[in-house]
């Protein structure tokens, strides 16, 4: 059995994720207390967390076209987030099987990553609906929601502020579980800590 | 010479006289003295000879005696007989006992009265303090004869009555309600003699010859169809000792199996201990709410006499549920609270017919006539005249509704009101067998629930106070006021805070709360909390009870989404004035969950059912729960991803072993 290291994630991507993940993260815990104005209260009051959840929100946004530009111009977007259709029909059961059954008898992951393929099918298809479909959509409602009175007539197509606002709600509900799976999944490396070493220095540790 | 025979008889007189005055009482107390038994005495007095002598042969048995004054012989008599002096009071003593200066017969012509005090002193103080004595002067003997007296258990109503008849005969007692009525059912002293303890007496009679007469112990035994010595026994067919209402109809019907078709229970209100001074308060004697009260003093004792095999009987205990079937008796105290009373009703309004009048500045007041309710009810008459009940019974109003006591029908407790029925239905709870869970229907229902199909019902909320001891009390005005610390407060707008006439689950489960929240206050008054009692009742009661006979047992009438009583939910609200007022109170209290606690036991079978109304009512609350919807979709979807990773780490943690093995 040896050892080797792979390099998983290049530096614009790393300096993406993290960027992306403070974002985030912030915009997470500002959001909780726009959402329950006047029972929790995280930061000092209602305005400071507006401008920071404005500011995380633009910042978010910024990052989104760092990250969209590196993958479209590394020509790795399609090949990297696009499920095919094995991944639907053969990889994304037998990654669900490895997460919940053959993880706890001991069995290796079905799916070792590589520079091209870095993603199992699983992986794929949540990023693939995240970063393709739920995080454009909710960059949009949010930038929708941040000048009211300019988008009005696009919001009023979709049913006005209270609907784009619902979807603004219930995805951040979805960001918040994704973040609390993904970090859990994230332990679930080869060591405890193994994906966090990759995603800060950029090389995975492999068996072979 | 003739000086000198004149000295000596003179002398002779003298000796003869001074032999008298010394040899005389020296002969009498030389005599033997020998006691005198009864039979020497009724040598003369034990035959009715005696009766028939002349005065003049009576004299000459007799030592005669001079200028002392005649006793009143009373009812004695100068003939004893001896078997009725054996079986009286006085049997076991000796003529002599009693007539102590008679040391020698023949004895002196005329007696010393008898002190009648020696042996009975507390009763001829009694005597010689009443009026009775002072304006008669009559001895003892003027009433009883001490040579038949029998004990006064052992007399009759008619024998006690005609004790006093012998002097008061005719007199008129015109001023009386109903005299033939008292006449019939008591004796004079019960209330000619207020302070005489007094007892209710009952037998078992049969007509014969048109009169009422005690029924024997061969008919009886005959009719129970026993050779028990001791009826009681197997009349007591539940064995607690007392005569029950239901052992009653037994016997009675049983008499009529026999063949003896006029027969009854006769009541009389007889005096237990007399007390002598009659008249002591002869103000009082026509106070007729001496005997006119709830607590009336005859209540106290209930027996009833079986005849024995001897001739004579025994009394034993009547159970107190007897009381309810007697006949109203009017009541002045009760009047005056009764709903009747309140609405300005007089004895004449209903009593058309009672004749009042004055004598000698006094009022006078002469039997009452028909009494006619339907006069101010004639719907509820029309509706009764109709029913089963009243066409089988033949039993009119005031047969189950006291007129003199009756309180609104809402002021009843459901107790109270089963009561009308109990008086006769006494077998209520057996006849309910078919009944499922028969116990829990009775707690919480009254008759009419289900024997008035008709009737108006409905289901009242009331506070109530639970105690150290586990045990619910009723919680009025007072005690509500004093939980909530104050002495004047409108409780119904404490409760109903937004004014709208209604009573919301909110609402009421909120002034709960509060109520228990004053800890202090609560466990001032022993109560460990304040709970909601409820009880479903008739509001408006039809008295055409049994027209629907065979739908009583018709479960589904109750147990229905259509079920009467839903129309109306109440919440019973106490007054400062020590009235109560209703409010409508939201019908969700009864399957809600709102924690309104004391109701936990209060359920209709089939009441928690899902109803069309009830999922277009949720569908009503779907939508306006509105966008709040995504909170808790959002709230689910996090709870989502941390159960995920909760359960993985715990089976990640189970299973470590597994992959530390692989990679070895």
């Amino acid at each position: 059995m040896s050892e080797h290291k792979i390099y998983l994630h290049p530096v614009p991507v790393r300096i993406w994720h993290w960027i992306h993940a403070l974002g985030i993260v912030l915009l997470v815990l500002t959001g909780i207390q726009l959402h329950f104005p006047g029972v929790i209260k995280l930061f000092c009051c209602f305005k400071t967390a507006v401008a920071v959840h404005n500011f995380c929100g633009f910042m978010v946004l910024a990052d989104y076209i760092l990250w969209l530009a590196f993958y479209v111009f590394t020509g790795k977007l399609i090949k990297i987030y696009v499920p095919t259709k094995k991944d639907i029909t053969e990889g994304l059961p037998q990654q669900a099987a490895f997460y919940l059954y053959k993880y706890f008898k001991g069995e290796p992951p079905p799916f070792e990553p590589t520079p091209d393929a870095k993603f199992n099918s699983l992986q794929k298809i949540a990023y693939f609906f995240i970063m393709l479909v739920l995080v454009p959509i909710q960059i949009a409602t949010g930038v929708m929601l941040y000048d009211i009175k300019q988008f009005k007539p696009i919001m009023d197509a979709f049913g006005g502020v209270q609907v784009i606002d619902a979807i603004h709600l219930i995805l951040a509900y979805c960001f918040a579980a994704f973040l609390m799976v993904h970090v859990y999944l994230c332990t679930l490396g080869h060591t405890f800590w193994a994906h966090f070493k990759a995603m800060i220095l950029g090389y995975e540790e492999a068996h072979h | 010479m003739r000086e000198r025979s004149e000295s000596r008889t003179k002398v002779a007189k003298f000796v003869i006289f001074v032999c008298f005055l010394v040899i005389a009482p020296l002969i009498y107390h030389l005599t033997p003295v020998y006691a005198l038994s009864n039979q020497d005495c009724y040598s003369c007095h034990g035959s009715k000879d005696i009766l028939q002598m002349s005065k003049a042969d009576l004299r000459q048995m007799v030592i005669p005696v001079r200028g002392v004054k005649k006793v009143s012989p009373g009812v004695t008599s100068l003939y004893v007989d001896p078997t009725k002096y054996k079986a009286s009071v006085h049997g076991s003593l000796g003529c002599t006992d009693c007539h102590t200066d008679i040391t020698q017969v023949p004895h002196k012509q005329y007696l010393a009265p008898v002190d009648c005090s020696m042996c009975h002193p507390d009763v001829a103080a009694q005597y010689k303090k009443s009026r009775h004595f002072k304006i008669s002067n009559e001895p003892c003997w003027a009433c009883h004869d001490p040579h038949t007296e029998v004990p006064i258990k052992q007399l009759s109503q008619n024998q006690r009555i005609s004790i006093c008849l012998r002097c008061h005969a005719g007199t008129p007692h015109d001023w009386l309600p109903q005299p033939q009525t008292h006449f019939k059912y008591l004796e004079c002293t019960v209330c000619h003699s207020p302070k005489a303890t007094k007892g209710m007496f009952l037998h078992f009679y049969v007509v014969k010859d048109g009169k009422r007469v005690p029924v024997t112990y061969s008919e009886l035994a005959k009719a129970l169809d026993t050779k028990n010595p001791n009826l009681f026994e197997v009349i007591d067919a539940n064995r607690n000792g007392k005569l029950d209402p239901r052992e009653i109809r037994v016997v009675l019907d049983d008499l009529k199996g026999a063949g003896i078709s006029y027969c009854g229970l006769q009541e009389e209100i007889l005096v237990t201990k007399p007390y002598h001074n009659f008249t002591d308060q002869v103000k009082n004697i026509k106070d007729c709410a001496m005997c006119h009260t709830s607590v009336s003093p005859f209540y106290k004792t209930i027996q009833v006499e079986i005849p024995e095999k001897n001739g004579g009987y025994k009394l034993y205990p009547v159970n107190r549920q007897y009381l309810a079937k007697m006949p109203p008796i009017p009541n002045q105290h009760a009047y005056l609270n009764s709903v009747h009373a309140k609405n300005g009703v007089t004895c004449l309004n209903c009593h058309s017919e009672f004749k009042v009048f004055k004598k000698g500045g006094k009022i006078v007041v002469k039997s009452p006539g028909v009494v006619v309710c339907a006069n101010c009810h004639p719907g509820v008459m029309e509706q009764y005249k109709k029913s089963l009940h009243y066409r089988v019974s033949k039993k009119i109003c005031y047969n189950c509704h006291d007129p003199h006591a009756v309180v609104p029908f809402d002021q009843l407790t459901a107790a109270q009101r089963r009561a009308i029925c109990e008086k006769c239905h006494t077998d209520a709870l057996e006849k309910h067998s078919w009944l499922p869970q028969a116990d829990v229907h009775f707690k919480y229902l009254e008759c009419t629930m289900c024997h008035s199909p008709g009737a108006k019902k409905g289901i009242v909320y009331f506070f109530q106070g639970v105690t150290l001891n586990g045990k619910t009390v009723y919680l009025g005005y007072q005690e509500l006021a004093k939980i909530l610390g104050k002495s004047k407060v409108d409780i119904s707008k404490y409760i109903e805070k937004n004014s709208n006439g209604k009573v919301s689950a909110f609402e009421l489960a909120s002034f709960l709360k509060e109520l228990n929240s004053h800890r202090s206050k609560l466990a001032e008054m022993d109560l460990k909390a304040v709970c909601m009692g409820v009880r479903l009742v008739v509001l408006k009661p039809v008295h055409n009870f049994t027209d629907k006979g065979l739908k009583a047992k018709d479960c589904t009438i109750c147990h229905s989404a259509n079920a009467p009583f839903y129309s109306k939910v109440l919440l019973e609200i106490p007054e400062a004035n020590g009235g109560i007022q209703t409010l409508p109170l939201d019908r969700t209290v009864l399957t809600g969950a709102h924690g309104i606690v004391g109701t936990s036991d209060f359920y209709l079978l089939g009441e928690h059912r899902l109803t069309k109304q009830d999922l277009e009512q949720l569908w009503y609350t779907i939508k306006s729960i509105g966008y709040r919807w995504l909170d808790i979709l959002g709230i689910l979807i996090l709870l989502g991803g941390f159960a995920f990773a909760g359960l993985h780490t715990f089976f990640r943690i189970l299973t470590i072993g597994n992959r530390s093995k692989h990679i070895k």
